[in-house]
């Protein structure tokens, strides 16, 4: 009886399966739902899900690759030094000023069969320089320039040039036919306004003015025109997206109709739902924002995996870590010493971060020694590792001046004579089971060496205020702050975290990302170097440099780096995620070429080469 | 409709009790329930010698993959959880800031509502001098808190106005300075007709308010403040308010840790909970006092000259008791409810201190490969509410001399 | 009767301005600020930049002068677009999520309602018999379970246990369907099809959201008819000879069931205010989701627009319910 149900359940659940290489249809489950579409300026706030979804119905100048490298999409060839398309020169206050020559390919045309063309460029650059505009990057489209020199040729300009300008798509391509006339009918609007009174109102018609080509109402009423190899077609709110191919691209594969004809992203917030969608078959692949790593190693998805899907885990460039407190002005980091580096040392050789990788993770999510994951084209491998060495820590300690109390805790005795025990706050985002849980694994190591943590977790919304992140000076959390930082390769090549002056203080105002106030005056100066220098071969190695004075310092305490799981159907080809695919590691590498082997699709990119398969 | 207890003297109410007390001792689910809930209470005292684990404690060691997510077994009665801790004895600890919560939100919620509720019931209809202006003239009452009020209500009533000046020229000075400067539009014409009016709307009002008396009927106040407290949909005002209260930069925040330390949290949902617990209380001994406040007991009282406060709480509250011990009764399981709510939202009270909320939200992660985790909570739940609610049912009955058995 | 009306009428309007008021004041009080999560994401940007964006969203002026500009446009008929979504707010709460909500809240009302109200009469009548201690205890039961563990449980249920032990369907684990009336409209689906997939996928949530309602209006009912059943006139109608059915349909009926009147109007703003902890538990994208994730990322335009609404339906259904209690009881007259 229990075989001839399992059967049953086999059998229906295969049912499912099978749907997606009959109709040449992927279905894909995501726990989080884009707001918008099209919103490439991210005037709306930047999603994840948003940039995953508008890989499938948008394509760039360039595209990354998934050995995170520059290939040309709408461009004949990407800038280069050697190509002469690229030219650096020296501007007068000693910071560089670089010019990238780019010429639009003559065969690319939006689904309507519009052309693409520089004016689209233009449009979009108009756009990104338009007073009042909510741009996410503004420091970005500031130092940009955009001239037209013809309809297929035109020049981009960053002034002052940064190295991490070089490792992306200049500027996005957006329609020009189609928006330019409701833009001019928005700009008419605002122009009845007042800048300064009705900032807040102008700010609001120049988001719908994104909203009303890119919202679900828009796009089932077909309101715009895309340039990726599928186009969007219906969206259901709160259920499901769905793709078309777009017949106009311009990079399809020969035989098209052995690769995909329609994409549908199913929308399932709660991941537990999505878990039980998986398993069921309902989805056959899973997005990058999709159930938690625990899920993914849980007996309900492994045990069903043999011969249905596979299971792969991407290492992410997400990496969890611990800042530290070291504004030596307040009390409690004074008494703990938390400014000088033994204390931090002590505080990383008492964390078992093997085991707890293990034990949590399986070991899929690889400790991390410095802040660059290795999959960054910048990672040194050599860097001071601290392994777990409770003894070591307790040397530390007691070197010191710290000895054991009754209570097995840490104290001991401050110049001015009074008695501090080793009571260490620790905040974190309340609500992340996945991060709470290895909070908890941490507290527990730390009480064994004799310090004692206390927890204070709030929920995102506080913790992340600037007023509670920012103010680590003014005490507003006194010891260790746990939360990732999600890179792209752009931002790694800015390193601006953990620069001395970066440090949010009462000078600055508050602003900078070094928010425990680490300094290492070494650090810094490498820093500058480093991103001055636009030849990346050259600025390789003081990158690397850098990590190594990161870990002998222990600006913070790497923990982990995270790693995606990505639930994918047997048959499934080319969905392929890596850690910087498309900037930020979505999947998939190129979507026009995904698609079910059962219907002839071949196999080009291996995900064996960036993730590892569970088993 | 009818009334709602007989007047009784303070020296025969202990009869009432024990009275009370030999109804209920007839109700049997009632009974069982109140033992089921004295051996919740002695289980959450006693819980440090009852738990076989210390419900902290993780593993360590080889093969703690294994350690986590244990089913039930013998030596871990519920299972072990996502971090190999003991489920059971979580449990035990889980229920005494659970109960804690449940019984100091109801008793504060109650105590709450028994005081605005006689407030609002005593003076219904007997409105009370508010408002004496500078030159008003007035009757004689020169008592130090009166005057502090007196001239604390001046200088709020013209802040006030003076605050309703400033934001309607906030509002009106762009388009207005235009319109001096020429530039007329609708816009500019209206918000100076606007501004006109705000400012001539404030100096009248300032000027009758040197002169004016207002008397104020509290009845209304407090019936109006319930009226508006209903409009608020509940659950997401009290997430709001506890994102607020939990808010470490704000004064509140840093005052509620500063004066509670780690019981902040439990201090904190408890205030929350009462925010919209003291009505139903207020509105049930508003009615009470409605009544009672007419019989001669009273009126006696009021005659001897015994201040208004002693007849509020010495003789109209005993009477208005039983009603007032079953929606407390009642308010207990309200507020574990609610507070497993708030939790389940990631809002109630953090690890790594347990309560059967926080347990459930986590167990609620791990539900379909670890189900033996959200059972033992929730069950938790739902037998102690289920007890106070069936308590609450017996006490009902054996408190109102209404009922025959 | 008139003069109240339009005495109560008028008390409305300074509730629902102090309403509005707390609920802006509540919204803005909130730690943090929705474009944190931006500045943290681009380090890069500088200050003036930042400053830029403020102004862009409006967080730079004081609060009192939000609100006012805010209630300028909403007596104005214009609520805004949601920061989040982009979207006009009032296309966001009452095209897009009301409908979905109202469907859930109405079916489960109108469920609980025609179980409740048969079983409270049979519970009354049969008093103390065994049918009434098990339906009194079953009713506690669902009074004393938090419908989020309800929830959960039934999932478990009938998405994972029920399904895999006996090789049934299973139910759709959350969410909704990708099927709506206009795609019947259009042809794309039969009539037939869109009822299956609304049914399976509305059937928790709707049982979840039903008991507690259920639980708690059988008891109310139960108790309403016995205090009818009790009173002198149902007992000279019984002593003269009037049937048990005629007594009980015709004269007890009418007035037990003028609370429970009381009751349902009471709760008809919850229907909209939606049920956020079963949408939470079933990932169901209706009202209650959606007012609580604009508090919690302070999209002002929608959080107003969805509670200032709710709270003019409790002012109004409180005014109805007192209208209509008047009119089913003649015993009650207001000036």
């Amino acid at each position: 009886m229990y075989r001839f149900v399992t059967t049953l359940v086999l059998a229906l659940a295969l049912g499912f399966a099978f749907a997606g290489p009959q109709d040449n249809s992927l279905t894909v489950g995501t726990s989080q739902e884009p707001v918008v579409l099209g919103d490439l300026l991210n005037v709306l706030g930047s999603m994840a899900i948003a940039s995953e979804v508008e890989l499938w119905n948008y394509v760039g100048l360039y595209r990354i690759d998934l050995d995170a490298e520059l290939e040309p999409e709408l461009v004949t060839e990407v800038a280069t030094v050697e190509n002469g398309r690229l030219v650096i020169t020296e501007l007068p206050d000693g910071a560089q000023e670089v010019e990238a020559t780019l010429t639009l390919r003559d065969d690319i045309v939006w689904s309507d069969g519009h052309p693409i063309t520089t004016d689209d460029v233009a449009f979009v650059y108009e756009l990104s320089q338009t007073p009042g505009m909510s741009l996410s990057s503004p420091d970005y489209y500031a130092r940009l320039g955009v001239e037209v020199i013809d309809e297929r040729e035109f020049v981009v300009t960053w002034s002052p040039a940064q190295s991490s300008d070089l490792v992306g798509s200049p500027i996005p391509v957006l329609p020009a036919h189609v928006m330019r006339p409701v833009w001019d009918d928005v700009q008419s609007t605002v122009a009845g306004l007042d800048p300064e009174v009705d900032a807040a109102r102008i700010g609001e018609i120049y988001r719908g003015f994104f909203t009303d080509f890119g919202s679900p109402a828009a796009i089932n009423e077909g309101r715009t025109v895309y340039n990726g190899p599928f186009m969007p077609v219906r969206w259901t709110p709160g259920s499901a997206l769905r793709l078309e191919r777009n017949p106009n691209y311009h990079l399809h594969p020969e035989n098209q109709d052995a690769y995909l004809r329609s994409v549908e992203y199913r929308f399932i917030t709660d991941t537990n739902a999505l878990l039980f969608a998986i398993v069921s078959g309902a989805v056959d692949v899973t997005s990058s924002v999709s159930i938690t790593f625990d899920q993914a190693l849980s007996p309900q998805i492994t045990a069903r995996a043999v011969d249905r899907y596979d299971i792969w885990f991407v290492p992410s460039a997400t990496w969890e870590h611990l800042d530290i407190n070291q504004f030596s002005h307040l009390q409690q980091v004074s008494d703990l010493m938390l400014d000088d580096v033994r204390t931090r040392r002590a505080i990383i050789h008492g964390i078992d971060r093997q085991s707890m990788s293990e034990a949590l993770f399986d070991g899929l999510q690889p400790v991390s020694h410095a802040n660059v994951s290795p999959f960054d084209f910048t990672y040194n491998p050599d860097v001071r590792q601290y392994a777990y060495d409770p003894e070591q820590s307790v040397a530390y300690l007691e070197e010191l001046g710290w000895s054991r109390g009754a209570d097995g805790i840490m104290q001991r005795t401050t110049e001015d004579g009074r008695t501090v025990r080793f009571e260490l706050e620790f905040v974190t985002t309340a609500g992340n089971a996945v991060r709470e849980r290895q909070q908890q694994f941490i507290a527990e190591d730390l009480r064994q060496v004799g310090i004692e943590v206390r927890i204070n977790n709030a929920p995102a919304s506080v913790v992340f205020a600037p007023d509670f992140l920012s103010r680590a000076y003014d005490g507003a959390w006194t010891g260790m702050f746990m939360f990732a930082w999600v890179s792209s390769q752009a931002s790694v090549l800015n390193a601006a975290g953990y620069l001395c002056r970066n440090a949010p203080t009462p000078e600055n105002d508050f602003a900078g990302q070094n928010l425990g106030g680490a300094c290492s005056p070494e650090f810094d100066e490498l820093r500058d170097q480093a991103v001055a220098e636009l030849d990346l071969d050259l600025a390789v190695p003081i990158y690397q440099e850098m990590q190594a004075v990161f870990a002998e310092e222990l600006l913070a305490i790497p923990l982990i780096f995270r790693s995606n799981p990505f639930v994918v159907t047997q048959g499934v080809v080319n969905y392929v995620a890596s850690t910087f695919n498309q900037g930020y590691g979505y999947p998939p590498a190129a979507p026009e070429l995904v698609g079910w082997v059962q219907n002839g699709a071949e196999q080009v990119f291996d995900q064996a080469d960036y993730g590892e398969l569970y088993e | 409709m009818q009334t709602v207890a007989k007047p009784r003297a303070p020296a025969g109410s202990e009869t009432l009790w024990r009275l009370a007390w030999r109804r209920l001792r007839k109700h049997k689910l009632a009974m069982l329930s109140l033992s089921v809930l004295a051996i919740l209470i002695l289980v959450a005292i006693f819980a440090p010698y009852l738990a076989p684990h210390d419900p902290v404690a993780q593993p360590r060691g080889a093969g703690l993959r294994a350690m986590y997510f244990q089913p039930p077994s013998q030596t871990h009665w519920l299972g072990t959880d996502d971090l190999g801790r003991d489920v059971f004895s979580r449990l035990l600890y889980g229920s005494r800031v659970s109960l804690l919560v449940g019984f100091l939100a109801a008793f504060s919620s109650v105590l709450v509502g028994t005081i605005m509720g006689s407030i609002a019931g005593f003076y219904s209809g007997r409105p009370l001098r508010f408002y004496v202006g500078p030159f008003a003239r007035q009757d004689v009452d020169w008592s130090f808190p009166f005057v502090l009020w007196r001239v604390l209500s001046w200088v709020l009533i013209y802040a006030a106005l003076f605050f309703v000046v400033q934001i309607a020229w906030t509002l009106a000075e762009r388009p207005v300075r235009a319109g001096l400067a020429g530039e007329w539009s609708p816009n500019a014409l209206a918000s100076t007709i606007g501004l006109v009016a705000a400012v001539a709307f404030a100096a009248f009002a300032a000027w009758r308010a040197l002169f004016s008396r207002v008397r104020l009927d509290l009845d209304i106040v407090i019936s109006r403040l319930i009226d508006f407290m209903l409009t608020l949909p509940g659950l997401p005002i009290l997430l709001v308010l506890s994102a607020i209260l939990r808010d470490p930069r704000s004064g509140i925040g840093q005052w509620m840790y500063g004066t509670f330390g780690t019981a902040s949290s439990v201090v904190i949902i408890v205030m929350i909970l009462v925010i919209f617990g003291w009505i139903p209380t207020a509105r049930l001994v508003r009615a009470a006092f409605l009544s009672l406040r007419e019989q001669e007991f009273t009126m006696a009282a009021q005659a001897l000259g015994t201040s208004n406060t002693k007849i509020m709480f010495r003789h109209l509250v005993p009477n208005a008791m039983a009603p007032i011990i079953v929606e407390g009764t009642l308010q207990v399981g309200i507020a574990i409810l609610v507070e497993a709510g708030l939790s389940f939202l990631g809002f109630g009270i953090q690890p790594p201190v347990s309560t059967w909320g926080n347990m459930l939200t986590n167990a609620q992660t791990y539900i379909f490969f670890a189900p033996w985790l959200a059972i033992p909570p929730g069950l938790m739940i739902v037998i102690t509410v289920l007890s106070i609610n069936f308590l609450g049912d017996g006490l009902r009955d054996a408190l109102d001399p209404r009922r025959k058995q | 009767m008139f003069n109240y009306i339009l005495r109560r009428l008028g008390q409305m309007l300074p509730l629902l301005f102090l309403a509005s008021v707390a609920i802006f004041t509540l919204v803005s009080l909130q730690p943090g600020d929705p474009l944190d999560e931006l500045r943290m994401q681009n380090p890069m940007m500088t200050p003036e930049q930042f400053e830029a964006l403020r102004r862009a969203h409006g967080l730079d002026q004081p609060i009192h002068v939000r609100y006012f500009k805010w209630l300028g446009r909403a007596v104005n008929g214009d609520l805004g677009r949601s920061r989040t979504y982009g979207v006009p707010a009032a296309e966001f709460i009452f095209e897009q999520r009301l409908p979905r909500t109202l469907v859930l809240t109405i079916t489960s009302l109108t469920i609980a309602l025609l179980i409740a109200i048969p079983v409270g009469i049979f519970t009354a009548v049969r008093q103390y018999s065994a049918g009434d201690y098990t339906i009194t205890f079953l009713s506690f039961v669902g009074l004393s379970t938090p419908n989020f563990f309800l929830g959960i449980i039934l999932l478990y249920l009938f998405v994972i246990f029920i399904p895999e032990t006996f090789g049934v369907r299973a139910l759709p684990p959350g969410g909704i369907p990708d099927l709506m009336w206009s795609d019947v409209q259009v042809g794309r689906a039969t009539a037939g099809e869109f009822i299956r997939q609304w049914a399976t996928h509305l059937v928790l949530p709707v049982f979840t959201l039903a008991t507690g309602s259920m639980a708690a209006w059988t008891r109310f009912m139960r108790a309403s008819m016995l205090e009818v059943l009790n009173q002198d006139y149902v007992r000279t109608a019984r002593s003269k000879g009037v049937s048990e059915r005629k007594v009980l349909y015709k004269h007890a009926l009418r007035n037990g069931l003028i609370p429970i009147i009381t009751l349902v109007g009471l709760s008809m703003p919850a229907l909209f205010n939606g049920a956020l902890l079963t949408e939470t538990v079933f990932s169901y994208p209706g009202m209650g989701r959606a007012i609580f994730d604009s508090l919690v990322g302070k999209d002002y335009n929608v959080a107003m627009a969805a509670l200032v609404f709710i709270a003019i339906l409790v002012v109004f259904f409180n005014l109805v319910a007192d209208i209509l209690y008047a009119v089913v009881d003649p015993r009650i007259r207001y000036d």
